[in-house]
């Protein structure tokens, strides 16, 4: 556990400001279907907002890393895109 | 037993026989969840064209009763009788909201809430109102309005007597939405009647209501969205579909966890997108399904 913490240390240092930039977009998430409580619509929006940010972040990350790969951006699009459907039923049940 | 192992490693530890990637974490898999998810989608919207199910929320008015005479017990106050003419009020202005398109305690056309319970036959002393938008839990509900100061008023004001709850389904501006109301009141003109009920909280108030005519809460009476909601939900799909995305969130999690773990531990170098941006996507997300599960109030 402790080395686990110890990998999760160095690779957020690593890319700090990537990672603070992917936690503010979070936080703007968070306080946009905070404050949109009620509006599934605009909810949605959001929410697809921050996937697509999510992407673009995953490519614009990989590029800086030198690791872009088209495998890469299709796991940021599978992912995102699988959350974005599960979570619109619970928007629109 | 080492088979076991050996397809649980399979499929969440990296190794050779997985390319050094967890078989869970691989483009197929990923695919086959999208696929998946994709049908759940469109599988919901068909059962709703398909006019099986309405809206559906776990929110019913016996479960509200139940947390708002707790609520009142917990603050030591007796509990309010349940009223179907105060339930009546409820459900006419839940519905006038939905036909009205409006989500306030007074109509555009200037009706007051007051109008809905004199209309249903309530003559109150004092009476008041609490309304919900988009909750999904009755839990969630009452605690919204326990967290609001002037809602909190309402709930544990020691003149009321009666209650009465409507959940509707509908549409409102454009988007399908639960409301709740939930309606306070004490009579004004007592109506002197034998008290058959048993619970000594009751017994206190010498003022015996039209509801203590019948001073056994029925539950099944007091349900009056199923009595007249064309929408009405066979199935509860949403707190399904909850369970299902915390589920599949954590599997997720849980996957990356391990991979990122033992891809460092081994030093495993491969082309694969960053599994720390992956969990912290997921664990955004897991706050706002917390988020979404939660509605909203109006003072």
């Amino acid at each position: 556990m402790h080395s686990f913490f110890y990998y999760l240390k160095k690779e957020l240092s690593t890319h700090a400001f990537d990672y603070s930039l992917f936690a503010f977009s979070g936080i703007l998430f968070l306080v946009a279907m905070s404050a949109l409580t009620g509006k599934p619509f605009l909810q949605t929006l959001a929410l697809l907002l921050y996937i697509a940010f999510y992407i673009i972040w995953g490519m614009y990350h990989h590029v800086v890393d030198g690791s872009l790969h088209l495998k890469v951006m299709i796991e940021y699009i599978l992912i995102g895109f699988t959350v974005f459907f599960l979570i619109k039923i619970l928007l629109f049940p | 037993m080492k088979e076991i192992q050996s397809f649980f490693h399979h499929f969440f530890i990296p190794k050779e026989s997985n390319n050094y990637k967890p078989k869970v974490l691989q483009l197929d898999f990923l695919s086959f969840y999208l696929i998946i998810a994709l049908i759940f989608t469109v599988a919901v919207k068909q059962i709703k064209t398909g006019a099986v199910l309405g809206f559906a929320t776990d929110i019913t008015t016996t479960k509200l009763y139940e947390l708002t005479n707790e609520q009142r017990a917990k603050n030591g106050l007796p509990p309010l009788k349940y009223n179907e003419k105060l339930a009546l009020a409820a459900q006419n202005k839940a519905k006038n909201m939905f036909s009205q398109g409006y989500w306030a305690h007074f109509a555009p056309d200037g009706t007051t809430p007051w109008s809905f319970i004199l209309g249903s036959g309530y003559q109150y002393s004092v009476a008041g109102e609490n309304l919900a938008k988009g909750f999904y839990f009755s839990d969630k509900v009452v605690d919204a309005w326990m967290n609001s100061p002037s809602h909190r008023e309402n709930l544990l004001r020691d003149n009321y007597q009666d209650v009465g709850f409507a959940v509707e389904n509908g549409n409102l501006g454009g988007h399908e939405t639960t409301l709740v109301v939930q309606m306070f009141g004490a009579p004004l003109t007592p109506v002197v009647a034998e008290d058959k009920s048993p619970q000594p909280q009751v017994t206190q108030a010498p003022i015996v209501t039209q509801a203590a005519q019948n001073p056994y809460y029925q539950p099944q009476n007091a349900v009056l969205a199923k009595k007249s909601t064309p929408t009405e939900p066979k199935f509860n799909l949403f707190p399904a579909f909850f369970n299902l995305n915390i589920i599949f969130l954590a599997f997720l999690a849980l996957a990356l966890v391990l991979d990122f773990y033992i891809t460092k531990r081994m030093n495993i170098l491969r082309v694969s997108g960053k599994n720390i941006a992956h969990l912290l996507f997921l664990g955004f997300v897991f706050i706002g399904i917390m988020i979404i599960s939660k509605g909203g109030i109006i003072q």
